[in-house]
Order: C-alpha cells, then sequence, then structure tokens
C-alpha cells in the first residue's frame, strides 16, 4: 500500500475511488441482486458491474444504496407504516472513512499530529467528547496515558537501528539481532520479536503500547516494524470498537458479513417494536435483518414472538427430536419408549402394558398372528377408543394436554424446521443463479438484463419462503378461532407457491430456463401476492388478538 | 526461540535470584517449572512457604506463563484451584516482563488483594466487610497448609 492510501488521506469523497485497495467488497452476486432492485426493475445504465477494473463511481454507488433499502423498505413493511426504520447501511470502508474523517476532526480541534489524534481516540474508544472533555481539563495527562508523550515532552522519533553480530541481544528471544527498533522511551527490541508483538495485538484495535512501557506506537512505527498496511489493520479492528461503541450501529447478523447499518432513528425502535412491526434493514450485502433481534428478517411475526420461538425451538427442539426420532409412547401411560433391540412385542417398564411396536395396539389382540403386523389398517377400535376416552381420568386429560401440547409444538416445529432448511437449499441454488445467468448469456445469446428475471425469481423464492417459515411459528402461538381458519388457508396457499417456483429452479438446461422464462415471472409474481396476503392475513389476526403467545 | 529465553531467564534467577521467591524445572522439561514464594512479613501469610506450578507455552514470551498455586491458600484472588486473577497473567501480559516479576507481583497481591475484582467472592466480602475474620482465616489457612 503507497503512501496515498494511508488512513489519513482516507477522506469520504475519495476513497471509493481508491482502485488497488484492497478489500472485501460486495460479492457479484449482491451486485446483480442490487441492481435488480433499483427502481421498476430496470438496471441503471451507468451501474457499474465490473468492479474488480477499480473503476467504481462512488456517487452512483451510493444511490443505488439508497434505493435499494428504501425499495426493501416499502417492499416489507407493505401493508404496515412505511419508511419504518430509517437507516443508512455502511460497507466497512464507509466506516473507515467516517474513522478518519473524525480524527482529522479532532486533530484540527486539539491542534494535534493526525498520528497523536489517532492515537488518543483509539485509546479513548472512539469516545470523541469524552476525549475533548478531559483533553480540555488536562491535556499532560491524557497525552501521557495515551502513550503519545514521554515524561511531559512530545515524543521524539523512534529509531531503527542496525548492528554486527554479537553486539545486540534481544530481551525478548534472547538471541543476537542485527536489526532493531527502539522507541523515543529507550526500550529496544530485535524487529523480529516486535513485528510478532503488534501482530499478536493488532485484532485488539487498541492502541499498542511498548512492550516495557505505556509509549504507544503510531501508525509509521507499526508500518515501519510489522510491514506497510499494519497500522491500517489496526483501523480496521477498531470499528469494531466504534460500533460497539454506538448503540445506533449494528452489525449485520449474516455470518461473515462485513456490513453494518446505522440506525437513524434509533429511539423510535421500541415503538415500531410494540407496535408488533418488525424493524427489517437491509445490509449492503443485501441481507435482511430485524435490528431489534439482531436475527434474520422474521415478518410477519412480532418481534417477542420471535424470540419466544427461537429460545424454545432452542431449549426444546433437541430433545423433541431425539425423543420424537428414537421414541414411541407406551399407548397406555405415554412414557417415551426407546426400543433398542428385540422383537416388536414390547412390554412397557412402567405399566406393565403389553404392546405392538408397529400397530401400537394391545398385544393381546394380535393372537397368533404375530409378525404379521405390518399392513396398514385403518383403526377399527376408533369407536371404542371414543369411549375409552370419555372415561378418562381428570389426571390422565393433564397428561394428554402435555402430550397434546408437545404434538402441537412438534408439528409446527417441523414445518418451520423443514422450510429452514429449504431456505438454505434455494439460498445455494440461489447462488448458482448467478452462473447460470452468465450461461444464459453465452448459451442463447440473451442480454444480461433479459437475464435477470431469474435473480428476481430467486430473491422473490427466499423471500416468501422466510415469511412462510415464520408464519408457522406465528401459528403456533395463535389460539385456535374462526380466523385461524382463513390464516391456515392462506398459509397453504403461499406454501404451495413456494413449492411451484422452488420447482422451476430445478431445471438445469439453460435453454429450457429461457423458454419458461414467462412461467418464472408469473410464479414469482403470483408468489409476492400471497406473501403480501399472508402478511396483511397475520397481522389481521394480530389486531384481532388471536395471538394468545402462549406456548 | 522460546527454549533460549526460558533459558536465559533460569540463568538470571540463579546468578541475581529475587528476595522471597524462588523458580526452577521440574525435571528435565524446561517447558514445566516449580516455584515457590515466602508468604510476605506484613501479611496474614507470614511463616508459610506456597508452591505454584509455572507452565510455558510454546510461544513464550508472547503469550503469558500459566501460573496456578499448588498450596491452599486463603485469598480473594486466587481460588481453591489455585487459579490467580492477576492482569499480567491475562491481557495485560507483555512480553518484556519475566518470571521473576511475575512472581514479585504475586507477592505484592498477596500483600494487597484486589476485593473489588475478585475470583472468590465470599472471600472479598469478608475482606471488605469483616478484616479481622479474613486475617484471621488466612493465618488459620497458611498454618494449616503452608507451614
Amino acid at each position: 500500500m503507497s503512501d496515498d492510501q494511508s488512513f489519513m488521506n482516507y477522506s469520504p469523497d475519495e476513497f471509493e475511488s481508491d482502485a488497488e485497495f484492497e478489500y472485501e467488497d460486495d460479492d457479484e452476486v449482491v451486485e446483480v441482486a442490487s441492481a435488480s432492485q433499483s427502481d421498476d426493475g430496470v438496471v441503471d445504465d451507468d451501474y457499474d458491474d465490473d468492479e474488480g477494473d477499480g473503476e467504481f463511481e462512488e456517487g452512483d454507488y451510493e444511490n443505488d444504496n439508497a434505493g435499494d433499502a428504501s425499495d426493501f423498505k416499502q417492499e416489507d413493511t407493505l401493508s404496515t407504516k412505511k419508511d419504518l426504520v430509517e437507516y443508512k447501511a455502511h460497507s466497512t470502508k464507509d466506516l473507515v472513512a467516517k474513522l478518519s474523517a473524525q480524527t482529522k476532526n479532532i486533530s484540527s480541534v486539539l491542534e494535534l499530529t493526525d498520528d497523536n489524534a489517532l492515537t488518543l481516540l483509539q485509546f479513548y474508544s472512539w469516545n470523541s467528547e469524552r476525549l475533548m472533555e478531559e483533553y480540555m481539563d488536562d491535556p499532560d495527562r491524557v497525552k501521557t496515558a495515551a502513550g503519545v508523550i514521554v515524561d511531559g515532552s512530545t515524543k521524539a522519533g523512534s529509531t531503527f537501528k542496525k548492528y554486527n553480530k554479537g553486539e545486540f541481544m534481544c530481551f525478548i528471544c534472547c538471541d543476537e539481532k542485527t536489526q532493531t527498533y527502539q522507541l523515543s522511551c529507550g526500550d529496544e527490541y530485535c524487529l523480529d520479536c516486535y513485528s510478532k508483538y503488534i501482530k499478536d495485538k493488532t485484532s485488539s484495535g487498541k492502541v499498542i503500547k511498548c512492550p516495557n512501557c505505556d509509549v504507544a506506537l503510531n501508525s509509521q512505527d507499526l508500518d515501519f516494524i510489522a510491514g506497510e498496511g499494519e497500522s491500517f489493520k489496526l483501523i480496521e479492528s477498531s470499528i469494531k470498537e466504534y460500533v460497539e461503541r454506538h448503540r445506533s450501529y449494528k452489525w449485520c447478523p449474516s455470518v461473515d458479513c462485513p456490513n453494518v447499518v446505522e440506525i437513524l432513528n434509533f429511539a423510535d425502535i421500541p415503538n415500531i417494536v410494540s407496535e408488533n412491526h418488525v424493524p427489517v434493514v437491509t445490509c449492503n450485502h443485501n441481507h435482511q435483518f430485524c435490528v431489534s433481534c439482531s436475527f434474520e428478517n422474521h415478518t410477519p411475526v412480532p418481534c417477542g414472538i420471535a424470540k419466544q420461538w427461537v429460545t424454545k425451538c432452542k431449549d426444546d427442539s433437541e430433545t423433541a427430536n431425539w425423543i420424537m426420532s428414537n421414541t414411541q409412547q407406551c399407548p397406555k401411560c405415554d412414557s417415551s419408549i426407546e426400543k433398542n433391540g428385540g422383537c416388536n412385542h414390547m412390554t412397557c417398564k412402567k405399566c406393565r402394558y403389553e404392546f405392538c411396536w408397529i400397530c401400537s395396539q394391545d398385544w393381546t389382540s394380535h393372537g397368533t398372528s404375530y409378525y404379521q403386523c405390518t399392513a396398514f389398517r385403518d383403526n377399527p377400535n376408533d369407536k371404542a377408543k371414543n369411549k375409552e376416552k370419555e372415561e378418562l381420568t381428570a389426571k390422565q386429560k393433564l397428561r394428554n394436554l402435555t402430550k397434546n401440547s408437545l404434538k402441537k409444538y412438534l408439528h409446527y416445529y417441523n414445518l418451520y424446521a423443514v422450510h429452514e432448511s429449504s431456505t438454505k437449499l434455494d439460498d445455494k441454488r440461489c447462488k448458482f443463479v448467478e452462473e447460470k445467468v452468465r450461461e444464459l448469456q453465452e448459451t442463447s445469446g440473451i442480454s444480461w438484463i433479459e437475464a435477470q428475471f431469474l435473480v428476481e425469481s430467486a430473491e422473490a423464492l427466499l423471500k416468501a419462503r422466510k415469511v412462510l417459515k415464520w408464519s408457522y411459528a406465528f401459528a403456533y402461538y395463535c389460539d385456535r378461532t374462526g380466523l385461524l381458519d382463513i390464516f391456515e388457508e392462506v398459509q397453504a396457499k403461499l406454501a404451495e407457491s413456494v413449492e411451484n417456483l422452488s420447482k422451476l429452479f430445478e431445471i438445469e438446461d439453460p435453454l429450457e430456463i429461457v423458454r419458461n422464462k414467462l412461467e418464472f415471472l408469473n410464479k414469482s409474481h403470483f408468489l409476492q401476492e400471497r406473501q403480501k396476503a399472508m402478511i396483511s392475513c397475520t397481522l389481521e389476526s394480530i389486531d384481532y388478538g388471536c395471538l394468545s403467545g402462549k406456548d | 526461540m522460546s527454549q533460549k529465553r526460558i533459558g536465559k531467564e533460569l540463568n538470571d534467577l540463579g546468578r541475581d535470584p529475587p528476595s522471597s521467591c524462588s523458580a526452577g524445572p521440574v525435571g528435565d522439561d524446561l517447558y514445566h517449572w516449580q516455584a515457590s514464594i515466602m508468604g510476605p512479613s506484613d501479611s496474614p501469610y507470614a511463616g508459610g512457604v506456597f508452591f505454584l506450578s509455572i507452565h510455558f507455552p510454546t510461544d513464550y514470551p508472547f503469550k503469558p506463563p500459566k501460573i496456578q498455586f499448588t498450596t491452599k491458600i486463603y485469598h480473594p484472588n486466587i481460588n481453591s484451584n489455585g487459579n490467580i486473577c492477576l492482569d499480567i497473567l491475562k491481557d495485560q501480559w507483555s512480553p518484556a516482563l519475566t518470571i521473576s516479576k511475575v512472581l514479585l507481583s504475586i507477592c505484592s497481591l498477596l500483600t494487597d488483594a484486589n476485593p473489588d475484582d475478585p475470583l472468590v467472592p465470599e472471600i472479598a466480602h469478608i475482606y471488605k466487610s469483616n478484616p479481622e475474620l479474613y486475617q484471621k482465616n488466612a493465618k488459620e489457612w497458611t498454618k494449616k497448609y503452608a507451614i
């Protein structure tokens, strides 16, 4: 990294044009996706897809993002209020620029060098106010604490020294070394040890001090000892500090996503949540998440219910899954029984009831036709069972209630889990979409813009599946009233559309895909409509008080 | 590299041993030491000899050594497993520190406990609310385990 790419030259105006700057930027899938989200699905002509070449116009990019964000907002909160959460999506780069601006501001206000201002800010975890306050009180104390000055005098330059063999022994490694580095405090160590020391500390995001005293290493020291760009790595780690310091900033919770969202109306979030709306934002990598829960977009389920559901699943699902897949209940006393070997003639250890593992009927009813219990039969004992049921004691009824509640939970959890795993599969498939689009362009000669229907459909599928998934969690917490029937009908229709579109994505042949373009468009449009219906139906159910929130 | 450094520290300890502390390898393993600290005379631990085990990580001195008391001790910052809550053994470690310096720090921790950042809250509570009882208990434990 050359000089002009250093942190301090990273002004907000010019940083994006920095071509060589190595940074994990929006990957291509996202670029395409965000382009497709621009108004009316028309791709911006000036959107520069090929960012690898370096020319990337900051202004356009920003506008695109802003556009995206508001598009998403409107879409997600469609049947609720518009502009629920006001926010700005930031890449890590934006934040670096922001920190650089803050440093410049401090250095001019406090009349310090940029380097010293940076050290002070890092020392104060980017809390400018506190730094200014304490600096005004006692500048020397602040500067000494942060290691900017030694013994009351401004830190003199550090020196790189060369020795002949045998002249210098480094205290840290106890080896004779020829290249050393000495800070103004006089402490001197070999370059190798210094470099290892610094690299160990870079990830902390805090000021790195001399191993032996409080003198801070400035960015020149860092870059000289540990190689160009080390000071920049420290700045990047500082961003972590910065985001944690500011509550209105939220990391995108998606795996490995380096993006941040700044919430402009942070104070309104509790209100939004209490009105059962989901404060959804979209990060620069096109991940949607709820800023209140720091969790994926769980529309249409209100935050409280979503949290309740997630905790419940965490607590219960593992056990419940195991119990469900490995045990059966004794037909008489409902104890869970695991069959770990032997024949199908089971005897419950608790109530000594003998029954058949396969059909759960009384073993004596099998007569001599043992081991023939393989054919599925309609239950001939239904009537008898009903009669039995009436005779259930209160205790048994209670037991049944727990059993039913577990059954109810498992029912909805399974539906939820199925769609969760399908979402992952869809996600994988959608990642191939980008490839397919390129393939389409090559084999069928259609243009990039024309091939965008595939990307749009994939997006629609993912979103709708998420809504569907969460609607099951919602249903679990609903009272069984008349309205729930309508809800379930809408839900079933959404499920059907999701599966229909999902099926279309199984087509492998590019030409076949082009031939089915209309199908894709129709189905995804239809899906979006049903998704809207699902969301508004959920909200209506809440308004009617169907949501009990009880397990 | 860590071998050379540990070797040098061992040499220095032999040449210029710190007062009231000693340390050296257990057997042939240079990375596993045993140390002893004499209870400071101005503390309830006076008269006791406390043993510690020291394990050096392979990337010593860039990572701190693991130090534990093997003698039971009644102290707000040392728990029943002998683990010590001391900043320079954790995030405040620096490669410029040595075993000798660390042992001296532990000595001063024995004289001046840090009850506001306790590892054993019960002892810290007694330390703050009933200093006499703390002194008594610490002396008893020293008598019982360290003499």
